[in-house]
């Protein structure tokens, strides 16, 4: 963020501590689009999603002056989003579901990466969702949101190992999506590159 | 458990997978925004203090005068006892002819006038409404005062002129009335103050109810880039309207002034002055705050009635009404376009006059002679003079209050 984004972001702020409405539309709607996207990853339906970013927006304009200004901003108002996804989700038991554990053998391979460059953020949304709630939960916090497995398991109430190993069998799952979802366009295009 | 190989190669995914959802970004619905709005009005209109510091001013002036009622209720219980003990006590003297007339005790007479000066110096109109004990002597020992002819005279004069003469005339011999407070002064009557002070000087400060309709508290910011422009087409206070904005919120209105009476009566006067208000309005919608700052001079024609004095406190009853000309606007706005926030101020001038009336109940506290302190509580109506923005455009009727001090000469 360049040096006048940040003093329009400083006075942002400042307007929205004061509630003016039109600093609150201008958050509102520079955060809205990436927000609504962080929701959809942990709740997947969308009128569910819709309901967490109006009461983590709420949150944001109303907790705004616990806002210290020591970190960046962007952090602050993701993990408020994060943290009320999370709330829905414990609220709702849907972490404590059982979930069905399958061993998707090792997925990993060297071309996964290549893989995950050409495939979409749209089709990559689309193979999370297919995770289970807790896997899916994991998967966002670690690779997405970055917290340590500690903290995780500080955040759900779980042991750092369950933390580790639901990371680990959300990754062979999604991998088993994403090589399913492209595995026709990649073997389309290993044909083209050998027949050049 | 993997391999350092493994790690390294989650590292990668992890970050791919990052780079790719950080800010991945999908469409919100616009009645995201509507309920968010919704949700925050209601919280807003949770947190609106309704009444403010200048109703609780109100409340204490409201006290001070159940003070002041009170104390003068007390007061005249009080008065009233000491006169039915006093005449009691000065009987049982006469009936035992203890008034003897010694010319070698004018000083113990001297004082003992002025111990019966408190019991005996109440008026009305100017009339002593309770004989002096020397009265009641004179009148029944009238054989033995020399000079009992001064009674009848003494009687139509002041209290004060009564006691000198009794005290020169008569001797009081161990007639100790039971003592009291009060004080001559203390019951002056206040119309005959105000006989006495024709004319009055007062300095005033007053205040009136703030309120927010659906807007946030009142706050500066500093920050914003200030622009000052001579004109602003698009944002002119006449063309204001109240309907435009999601959120509306009045400081208090401040005035200050300075005014002069006249007594037309015994217990009546008349004020007028001039004062000067300042009234503040913060108005907000969605595309930009606005801030209104209007000045005005006002010149106010008040009826002031005394309704009781006692002691140092009084109490009167005032009603009138006021003309106020607006004589400057100044209208900033704030906008926030293309990640800038632009601030326009315009100075203006204000069309029209403001009528409105006045009624109110105040105290008055005596600080030194000819000086004193009020406190009234007033109700102030605004007829709809089409004025710009305000708490008055708001609400026709204001509470507030006001304090001053007044000089009387």
């Amino acid at each position: 963020m360049s040096g006048k984004n940040i003093t329009d972001e400083h006075k942002l702020i400042a307007g929205c501590r004061e509630g003016k409405s039109w600093a609150q539309k201008a958050i509102y709607e520079l955060y809205a689009p990436t927000m609504m996207s962080v929701c959809v990853r942990y709740v997947t339906d969308r009128e569910t999603a819709r309901d967490i970013l109006q009461e983590g927006f709420i949150k944001l304009f109303t907790k705004i002056d616990s806002f210290t200004g020591a970190g960046a901003f962007a952090g602050w108002v993701r993990r408020i989003f994060v943290t009320t996804a999370l709330e829905y989700l414990r609220q709702n038991d849907i972490l404590k579901q059982s979930t069905n554990i399958e061993d998707y053998g090792n997925y990993i391979e060297n071309e996964e990466e290549t893989v995950l460059q050409k495939i979409s953020a749209d089709d990559l949304m689309a193979c999370i969702a297919q995770l289970s709630d807790g896997y899916r939960t994991v998967f966002n916090l670690y690779a997405i949101e970055g917290y340590s497995h500690a903290e995780i398991a500080e955040i759900l109430g779980i042991s750092e190992v369950t933390s580790r190993s639901q990371f680990m069998r959300a990754r062979k799952i999604l991998q088993k999506n994403i090589m399913s979802m492209t595995g026709y366009e990649y073997a389309e295009q290993q044909y083209r590159q050998r027949t050049r | 458990m993997l391999n350092n190989n493994t790690d390294n190669e989650h590292d990668k995914l992890n970050e791919i997978f990052r780079q790719k959802l950080e800010h991945h970004t999908l469409p919100a619905d616009d009645e995201v925004w509507d309920g968010i709005q919704a949700e925050l009005k209601k919280r807003k209109k949770k947190k609106i203090f309704p009444l403010g510091w200048v109703y609780a001013g109100t409340a204490a002036a409201v006290l001070l005068l159940f003070f002041t009622i009170n104390n003068f209720m007390k007061r005249q219980t009080e008065y009233e006892t000491l006169a039915a003990k006093t005449e009691e006590t000065f009987n049982k003297i006469s009936d035992k002819q203890q008034f003897e007339i010694t010319e070698n005790q004018n000083h113990e007479k001297q004082t003992a006038s002025r111990k019966t000066l408190a019991l005996n110096t109440v008026t009305n109109n100017g009339k002593s409404i309770l004989h002096t004990p020397t009265d009641h002597a004179n009148e029944q020992t009238g054989a033995t005062t020399p000079e009992p002819e001064n009674n009848a005279a003494d009687a139509a004069n002041p209290a004060t002129k009564t006691i000198e003469k009794t005290g020169t005339d008569t001797q009081v011999q161990k007639s100790k009335p039971e003592t009291t407070d009060l004080k001559a002064k203390d019951w002056e009557d206040p119309v005959k103050k105000q006989k006495k002070r024709g004319w009055e000087v007062a300095a005033a400060l007053s205040s009136s109810g703030s309120s927010s309709v659906n807007a946030p508290a009142l706050m500066s910011n500093s920050e914003n880039l200030k622009m000052s422009v001579s004109r602003a087409p698009a944002f002119s206070s006449a063309a204001l309207s109240s309907d435009e904005f999601t959120g509306k919120s009045y400081s208090a209105p401040l005035s200050v002034g300075i005014s002069v009476a006249k007594s037309i009566s015994d217990h009546l006067s008349i004020r007028t002055g001039i004062t000067y208000t300042y009234l503040q309005t913060k108005l907000e919608n969605i595309n930009y705050n606005a801030d209104l700052a209007l000045h005005y001079l006002g010149v106010p024609l008040n009826l002031q009635a005394y309704l009781i004095k006692s002691g140092k406190w009084g109490l009167y009853l005032s009603g009138g009404g006021m003309l106020e000309k607006g004589i400057r606007s100044v209208e900033t706005k704030e906008q926030y376009i293309s990640n800038k926030t632009i601030t326009t101020t315009t100075y203006g001038s204000i069309d029209g006059w403001q009528w409105s009336v006045n009624g109110a109940i105040g105290t008055t506290y005596d600080l030194y002679k000819g000086i004193n302190l009020y406190l009234e509580p007033k109700v102030s109506y605004y007829f709809d003079n089409d004025q710009p923005i305000s708490i008055r455009t708001e609400r026709k009727t204001v509470l507030g209050i006001e304090g001053g001090i007044r000089f009387n000469f």
